[in-house]
């Protein structure tokens, strides 16, 4: 459960993402490629290679998303709740726990990386927990 | 038998070479207390974990973590055998210690978090392959002998 002081957190984090979504998205998804090669079998149609447009495109919508996801904490089933079931029927990544926890470990390294010791034991926390929710939000409507 | 590449090797022991394992250790080890709550069940007698403050100055914690990252360090010097380097451990965590070798992932994904802050852009995407493998090969070394 996301507890007040946790929204301020994530809130004040995504402050500082602000001007580099296109940037951090990117780089996620390039680390978690880079990390993970199983992810890949998922965008067999991209140009996964460095800095590809496809890439940048895709990072910039993924943390657009994440975006929309922080400006509804309260309400993050509703927010969210086309890319639920985009997941669900449509991309089907599996199993959703697992494939999005490597996404989520993915761009924690991108913020721990960018904001060194800004990314606080405590936003650690609640960041960590924020990505979860989301994950299960989009994890909902699979079966 | 791990095979690893010479590359992997090298953005291995070049991050390992700069880490302040004592630092490092008790940074990583707070934070897995702080990030997931529920692993404080195996550190109840640690004193003071109520805050993440009280978490990341306990000496218990700080001396703990420093103790786990070492162990880290001997798997890098034996990357040809880390199985053979953790025999013991993996009976320990299995038969006094009895943890769910689910938090050894969970700690290794958080000694990835604390060096991407140390390292920032030098610890490229390569280099987290490199040890996202090792944590990954460590945590099954870890658990192999549970029974």
């Amino acid at each position: 459960m996301l507890t007040a002081e946790d929204k301020k957190m994530i809130q004040q984090i995504w402050d500082k993402v602000q001007g580099h979504q296109e940037d951090f998205g990117a780089e996620a998804l390039q680390r978690m490629f880079t990390a993970y090669p199983q992810t890949k079998t998922y965008f067999p149609h991209f140009d996964l290679s460095a800095g590809s447009d496809q890439i940048r495109g895709h990072g910039k919508k993924v943390v657009n998303a994440l975006g929309t996801a922080v400006k509804s904490l309260d309400n993050l089933s509703q927010a969210l709740s086309e890319l639920s079931n985009l997941h669900a029927y449509n991309l089907r990544v599996d199993p959703p726990y697992f494939a999005l926890q490597l996404l989520s470990q993915s761009f924690q390294v991108v913020l721990a990386s960018h904001l060194g010791k800004d990314y606080t034991p405590e936003v650690h926390a609640a960041f960590d927990k924020f990505l979860s929710a989301v994950a299960a939000v989009l994890a909902e409507k699979y079966r | 038998m791990v095979h690893w590449t010479a590359e992997e090797k090298q953005l291995i022991s070049s991050i390992w070479s700069k880490v302040n394992v004592e630092e490092c250790g008790a940074e990583a080890l707070a934070r897995l207390l702080i990030v997931y709550p529920w692993t404080q069940r195996f550190f109840a007698s640690f004193g003071n974990l109520s805050s993440p403050t009280a978490i990341c100055g306990n000496p218990k914690v700080r001396a703990h973590g420093k103790k786990v990252l070492t162990s880290f360090g001997e798997a890098i010097k034996n990357l040809d055998n880390i199985k053979a380097t953790y025999t013991k451990l993996s009976e320990l965590h299995c038969e006094k210690l009895h943890v769910d070798p689910e938090n050894f992932r969970l700690l290794g994904d958080i000694v990835i978090i604390v060096l991407a802050s140390h390292f920032t852009r030098d610890f490229t995407p390569a280099c987290q392959f490199a040890w996202q493998k090792l944590v990954s090969v460590v945590a099954h070394a870890l658990a192999r002998k549970y029974h």
